[in-house]
């Protein structure tokens, strides 16, 4: 166990997010004084220091935000490094699948990564304008947002802990290749990339058209057929190999980190999405989650594209 | 045009401004007297929107400034206020252009329209000659000029002076009064804290309020 | 918003106020300097490992009884070799051989020179030897270590070996190991395999393990597995336990010293936070001129944060330019010794300059993230204080 958590970028992680959680527990115990106490519109000292505590508040969870999203990136690429010390694992797939903890964890850093930009767009909107309308609504967000940390953190630590040097693990090619169909509704992968497509221009459409309720159903549907497009489709021919499905081993760098360019793509549709629906003022967001909806899109098809031209064939 | 309306801060238990109520229209050059710690500097301080005040009212051109966030009340300071205090608030280590200029930096005017401003308002408070100078090498009325030029460079409708001829010398006192004659001549409201008779003795000041403990008398 | 004259009042705040920043900046820059020198150590080190250790043959046998490992039978080689997926199984002859006078050791190897494969590792490090001329007498290659101690109790061309049997075995130097090899080769001595049996003591029919290489890197796993069922007294080492051990060692001492540097982080943090907590008057004043012309204070707390951002960032560049000078231009005196001293020889290695980004990255993250945070309460303490303490 130990040599896992004594590789430095795991330690510097740790310690970090240790850091971080510590941090962000003092600022828990202000926001919920703020909360009790917080009457808008009045004008006495008590409410005066409040506001001037919710600017230490507000500076404290920005910053400390920023880092977690920063410290995402980083996890994802220490997750690599580690393939290397695990056996078996060929990238991070085996590695995130080695214990209980793994799959778990990266959902809740996922989850996190996007309510924490939710946080800040709240945030800034916020602070421009004269009533502070989403003060009170900041600050819960928080709430729910540290305990998903506090929970994470639990989870990075046994995760890291339970991973086992000595037996191998399973690697993509088996996790990803099941005999039966692991297809929703059993279909065919021509029958997935249609659906894929076509999902993709009702997005499009319902966002052009400002059309929250089909916006909200299509994109849930498109994310979820999404992965498995990407995993059991798009990746092959990422990776040129009929057998290689796996969505972890595009953020290395035989495959020039194009990984990351693809999953970043997708979440900025995912937090342009969410904000459109959620917050009035981010009604300009309809070109935004168009834009990297479109993009994400793009990368995939001109892999396969580039593939068929060039090879002529289908794998 | 500015109107407080039972307004009263306390620090603590100690109560320092008591049920102020006043009016000050707009271009006139009022004198707020009283000896020290009569609550002359925090009144200041409440109408620069520095401070907030305990209880009471406080509007500017209709404006309640009480009520506002920090956002607004900065936003209303840096456009509407300029200060003049006697400590000389100034950056020590920095030439007179570049304390002048602090007013602007967060504004977006062009690099043009500022040099302008800072210009004119260094021509104003007769300090452009020693644009350059850092500001340790100044004499008490120079760096009370600087101050001068720094209150005016964002144009404001309202100059606050804090003790301003405390420090200086009969001379420059002098040079001192003209200038604020001149800005209230240009339409601008002023309000100066002091007990010093140069300037409350003056025939063109419009009022003078005397604080004594916290009260107008 | 961020205009021209912002950015100016930024770098002009940090330079004429330069006295203030001096010593956060040159504590925070020897303490960057100090991580990143351990850090490029270890890492110029695994690159060192890892080149010598890719001409080293995946599996190596070994007869192990009762805990012990003994010297393996010379039947196995053959046994081996009818496995499917073995390229070859070598025989490999060697041991420790103790020089009294340093009380230390030095490592014989021996060669069999018509194996191809092990003639191609060999030739993998010396390009063009000359095997004839090798084979025509007893002779050694010997790795820098044992050159210098050869040189020290002046052994000129040659030494005297002494075989178990009591008898004297001249051994003349042919060669020395190239520098890059140094972190394995420097307390090695190789030579023919017959002749490093007759050192040993070992019998005709008796090796001291053997070497395994597989031809389809994919097969590993099932050679292994075949080699495990072929014999019940034996140890198998892969390459990829080797390389794994070594990466568990250099990770061990990196971790023990990241754990106390962390440790000197906190209490550099503290002390950090410390000094700032106290308001300065002319901190104070600075603020006071700065929310009196208008600053909110989130800007208050802005243009502070951007202003230690600085400080730190320009800590990280100093201190990670000095580490890197401290180890590839002086070679890390100190440090090398913590790293290397495993060893049994003294180990002269040069580290190669490598820029690994990862590690950068690493060091960056570990050293700019707690000093921002540790600046936030000082920094939003002294933009809330209301001006007009200061303003008489």
């Amino acid at each position: 166990m130990s040599s896992i958590l004594l590789s430095p970028e795991i330690s510097v992680e740790l310690f970090l997010e240790f850091l971080l959680l510590f941090v962000l527990s003092f600022t828990l115990l202000q926001a919920i004084y703020i909360l009790k106490y917080y009457k808008k519109g009045t004008t006495t000292e008590l409410q005066y220091s409040l506001e001037k505590k919710s600017y230490l508040v507000g500076v404290v969870i920005g910053i400390s935000l920023i880092i977690k999203i920063v410290l995402v990136a980083f996890f994802a690429y220490s997750l690599d490094e580690l393939s290397v010390i695990v056996p078996g694992a060929m990238c991070a797939a085996g590695v995130v699948s080695s214990n209980l903890y793994g799959e778990p964890l990266l959902l809740l850093k996922l989850l996190i990564l996007l309510l924490a930009s939710l946080w800040l767009l709240l945030n800034r909107a916020d602070v421009h304008v004269a009533d502070a309308p989403y003060f009170k609504k900041k600050l819960y967000l928080f709430i729910v947002l540290y305990i998903l940390i506090l929970l994470e953190f639990f989870t990075s630590v046994n995760f890291l802990t339970l991973i086992e040097t000595q037996n191998p693990v399973l690697c993509c090619s088996v996790i990803y290749t099941d005999s039966s169909n692991p297809i929703p509704f059993n279909m065919s992968n021509f029958q997935l990339i249609i659906l894929f497509y076509m999902l993709y221009f009702v997005v499009f459409l319902s966002a052009i058209y400002k059309n929250k309720k089909l916006l909200f159903i299509s994109s849930i549907l498109f994310v979820y057929i999404s992965y498995y497009a990407l995993v059991y489709f798009f990746s092959t021919y990422i990776y040129e190999l009929p057998t290689h499905k796996c969505p972890f081993g595009m953020l290395q760098k035989e495959y020039y980190y194009v990984g990351y360019f693809i999953y970043s793509a997708l979440f900025l549709a995912i937090f342009y999405t969410s904000g459109f629906m959620l917050f009035k003022f981010m009604n300009y967001a309809y070109k935004r989650l168009i834009l990297f909806f479109t993009l994400f899109v793009l990368i995939l098809s001109s892999y396969f594209l580039i593939y068929i031209i060039s090879n002529g064939v289908l794998l | 045009m500015i109107k407080l309306q039972n307004v009263c801060k306390n620090f603590g238990k100690t109560t320092v401004l008591d049920d102020i109520s006043l009016e000050i229209v707009q271009g006139t050059c009022s004198v707020l007297s009283g000896v020290s710690g009569s609550g002359k500097s925090t009144l200041l301080s409440i109408l620069g929107a520095i401070m907030k005040p305990s209880s009471g009212l406080v509007e500017v051109d209709g404006l309640n400034i009480v009520s506002l966030n920090d956002f607004y009340l900065s936003k209303y300071r840096g456009d509407s206020i300029g200060f003049v205090t006697q400590a000389f608030h100034l950056f020590d280590e920095l030439d007179v252009r570049d304390n002048v200029v602090v007013p602007l930096l967060l504004s977006d005017f062009s690099q043009k329209e500022i040099q302008q401003k800072v210009d004119t308002a260094m021509g104003i408070a007769s300090i452009e000659h020693k644009a350059q100078s850092k500001v340790t090498t100044l004499s008490g009325g120079e760096k009370q000029r600087c101050m001068i030029a720094r209150a005016l460079v964002n144009n404001p409708k309202i100059i606050l002076c804090d003790e301003p001829t405390a420090n200086l010398d009969k001379e420059n006192s002098l040079k001192f009064i003209q200038i604020i004659k001149e800005l209230k001549e240009s339409g601008k409201t002023i309000m100066i804290a002091t007990h010093d008779p140069l300037i409350s003795e003056l025939e063109w000041i419009d009022n003078i309020i005397n604080i004594t403990e916290g009260k107008i008398e | 918003m961020l205009n021209k004259e912002y950015i100016n009042f930024l770098a002009l705040l940090l330079f004429k106020y330069r006295a203030k920043h001096f010593w956060i900046l040159f504590i925070s820059s020897l303490l960057v300097a100090i991580l990143s020198s351990f850090l490029f150590v270890s890492s110029s080190i695994k690159k060192d490992v890892d080149l010598t250790l890719s001409s080293q043959s995946d599996f190596i046998v070994q007869k192990y009884r009762a805990g012990k490992v003994e010297d393996t039978p010379l039947e196995w080689v053959d046994e081996f070799n009818e496995i499917n997926g073995v390229e070859s199984a070598t025989p490999r002859v060697y041991g420790m051989h103790f020089y009294e006078p340093s009380e230390s050791y030095f490592m014989i190897v021996g060669i069999d020179f018509f194996d191809k494969s092990t003639l191609k590792s060999l030739q993998k490090v010396f390009d063009n030897l000359d095997v004839a001329d090798f084979l025509s007498k007893d002779n050694m290659i010997i790795g820098s270590g044992v050159q210098e101690l050869f040189d020290y109790y002046e052994y000129k061309g040659n030494y005297n070996f002494r075989p178990p049997d009591r008898s004297i075995k001249k051994v003349f130097i042919y060669d020395e190991f190239p520098k890059q090899t140094q972190i394995i080769t420097n307390d090695m001595v190789v030579m023919d395999i017959h002749l490093a049996r007759e050192i040993l003591g070992l019998s005709e029919n008796q090796v001291t393990d053997i070497a395994i290489e597989v031809a389809n890197p994919l097969e590993l796993q099932t050679v292994k597995t075949k080699l495990v069922v072929s014999h019940f007294n034996m140890r198998i080492i892969s390459k990829e336990d080797i390389s794994k051990l070594y990466e568990n060692l250099f990770n061990y001492k990196g971790g023990v010293f990241l754990a106390l540097y962390i440790l000197s982080l906190i209490t550099f943090l503290l002390i950090l936070y410390q000094r700032y907590t106290t308001v300065i008057y002319s901190d104070a004043k600075e603020i006071a001129i700065l929310r009196m012309t208008g600053f909110k204070i989130s800007d208050v707390i802005y243009l502070k944060l951007a202003e230690n951002f600085i400080i730190a960032v320009s800590s990280y560049m100093l201190g990670v330019i000095m580490a890197y000078i401290y180890v590839y231009i002086f070679n890390a005196p100190l440090i090398k010794e913590i790293f290397l001293g495993f060893n049994n020889l003294k180990n002269s290695v040069v580290f190669a300059p490598t820029i690994d980004v990862s590690m950068l990255v690493l060091i960056f993250l570990i050293f700019v993230i707690p000093f921002m945070l540790v600046v936030l309460v000082p920094v939003w303490r002294i933009a809330i204080s209301e001006s007009y303490e200061v303003m008489r």
